[in-house]
């Protein structure tokens, strides 16, 4: 158990979160200046916080009110820092045991033994750390930290330096080994697909705060706010007015169209008729009509809306198509109202280039209403 | 090699030692933290690389001739003449100069992460000097004390000829050959470790 609550002040920027972690991995997550490596470099007594409290496992690590703040060394933490920071002169196995200072000196040898095995750096024990790959220099780095058997492990962007492909095989890599140590973990990332992969529960950061704090399905398929499903990289996030809320699900108007939502914002009261609220649906949530199957199917849809596809974006395995909708008012700055995700298959089954008129459906499931704030 | 040449080699040699005894906690307090007072201590330690350090005990040599001067000296044991004390004294605080200035800089330059990272592994300040910060500066602080040698003898050899201690042409031309020989072989090696940092 970690609990979290740190106050500090800087001429512009003032770092005022709090958040608390069982056991697993987790995910500080947010753009970059929001304050995540600050968090770190606190719980790891880098930085001293102005106010409030660390603790760990009953531990008190820092606490103004006490006037208790632990110094580094007795904090039992290990540490992988952004781009590793290994020691340059010293070779693999001395960096492994450069924190195993206190035990024996058999007992020190075998504990190297056992993590150079482990980690598979057997055969480069003698090489400095620029003699390594980035997947060796990750393990050394990984080892060290975990050599002293720290009671909570900090990752500080552990895959920020890396380039795209290497940064995927590593990430799938860092996933297995913080698995097999089982440790308690907290890791900095800016990267979404990191945070997923990587942590059990993500905290949300923005701007010096949390903005939200929970298990990582729950945050990234009900975000807290319009500026959390922003930093998470949501897509469609829309605005409209409600008509009416109940048990069964809010109807609300967006663009002239009536649209009927499953269920209500995530930990936050039903909305009154008149309301403004901002929902998001997923790009790959929206459903093209098919024009041939489409009469016999037609009564049985509901938030069906007219529209013409004003742009698409080539990804590779998938288009992202532009779409503007038909109905009062006019599409956001971007200049259009949704994007729309589907195969490469189903673009060039449907002829997409040239036929542009389409009719959409989302499931009320899909649309997901956001807390106002 | 003649009497004053091995002075002056032993001189310059002790006061080498006492400048990298003093110098290296200095040069990592200058290198790697900030602090009130911080620019005028730096000043005061580098005046001898502007100043002839020479210069500065021929002055305290005169002003020494001065009663109240000289009693203030036999105070701290030195005698307001030429003497092997005060020609360490001299050497000393050029050879310091030049230590601090080159280990200053390389101490400067290591990465603060990896101390951080020595911190979170469980290591105190003092262990981690020694294990971290010391080996990675380490051709700045020897480069240092090759200066500091350089330098020192060339300061004995100038005391000795301001001090007419080497009393014939020959032997004082043989004190300014071995300095020089000094000088240039260690100027040649520290050029190159300094070259290898950067």
């Amino acid at each position: 158990m970690l609990s979290v609550e740190l106050l500090k002040h800087f001429p512009d920027f003032t770092l005022d979160v709090q958040w608390t972690a069982d056991e697993g991995v987790v995910a500080l997550f947010g753009p970059s200046g929001a304050g995540k490596t600050l968090t770190l470099e606190c719980l790891a007594g880098l930085v001293r916080p102005d106010g409030g409290r660390i603790e760990l496992r009953g531990q008190t690590l820092y606490d103004s009110v006490r006037g208790v703040h632990r110094p580094t060394r007795d904090r039992r933490l290990g540490a992988v820092f952004q781009g590793y920071a290994l020691f340059p002169h010293l070779t693999v196995a001395e960096n492994l045991a450069f924190g195993l200072e206190r035990l024996a000196r058999a007992a020190r040898k075998q504990r190297t033994e056992e993590l150079l095995e482990r980690l598979r750096l057997t055969e480069v024990r003698g090489l400095r750390p620029a003699a390594l790959s980035g997947g060796q220099q990750q393990r050394t780095a990984l080892g060290r930290a975990l050599a002293p058997d720290p009671d909570l492990l900090l990752l500080d962007e552990p895959l920020g330096a890396l380039d795209s492909p290497l940064r995927r095989s590593l990430r799938d890599e860092l996933a297995g080994m913080l698995r097999g140590f089982g440790k308690m973990a907290v890791v900095v990332t800016h990267d979404l697909a990191e945070a997923c992969q990587l942590a059990d529960r993500i905290v949300v950061y923005d701007r010096g705060r949390v903005v939200q704090v929970g298990p990582k399905d729950l945050v990234l398929s009900r975000p807290a706010s319009a500026d959390v499903a922003a930093a998470l990289g949501v897509r469609n996030v829309l605005e409209g007015v409600v008509l009416n809320a109940g048990p069964d699900g809010v109807q609300l108007v967006w663009r002239g169209h009536l649209l009927v939502a499953a269920h209500g914002a995530a930990g936050s009261a039903q909305p009154s008729p008149g309301d403004r609220v901002a929902f998001f649906i997923r790009p790959e949530h929206v459903r093209l009509m098919r024009k041939d199957r489409y009469g016999a199917a037609d009564a049985r849809q509901v938030n069906l809306v007219r529209g013409t596809l004003v742009g698409e974006v080539n990804m590779g395995a998938a288009y992202s198509l532009q779409f503007v909708v038909e109905g009062e008012g006019t599409p956001p700055a971007r200049g259009y109202d949704l994007e729309i995700a589907v195969p490469k298959l189903v673009h060039e089954k449907l002829c997409l280039h040239y036929d542009r008129q389409w009719t959409v459906s989302v499931q009320p499931s899909a649309i997901e209403l956001l807390p106002t704030a | 090699m003649t009497e004053p040449s091995a002075f002056a080699l032993s001189v310059a040699g002790l006061a080498t030692g006492l400048a990298c005894l003093i110098g290296l906690p200095l040069a990592w307090l200058l290198g790697r933290h900030a602090f009130r007072g911080k620019s005028p201590l730096q000043a005061l330690l580098l005046l001898p690389l502007v100043l002839p350090a020479t210069l500065l005990g021929y002055c305290v040599v005169l002003l020494g001739q001065q009663p109240v001067v000289a009693r203030g000296l036999a105070l701290v044991g030195l005698v307001p003449a030429f003497d092997w004390r005060m020609g360490v004294l001299i050497a000393t605080t050029g050879a310091l100069a030049m230590f601090v200035r080159s280990a200053q800089a390389e101490f400067a330059r290591v990465d603060r992460r990896l101390e951080q990272a020595a911190r979170t592994l469980g290591r105190s300040e003092w262990s981690l000097f020694w294990a971290v910060t010391l080996p990675l500066a380490w051709r700045g602080v020897a480069a240092g004390v090759g200066l500091a040698f350089a330098r020192a003898v060339g300061e004995v050899a100038l005391t000795l000829l301001v001090a007419r201690v080497a009393p014939t042409p020959s032997q004082a031309g043989t004190v300014g050959l071995v300095a020089l020989t000094c000088a240039v072989l260690l100027l040649l090696s520290t050029a190159r470790l300094t070259r290898a940092v950067s």
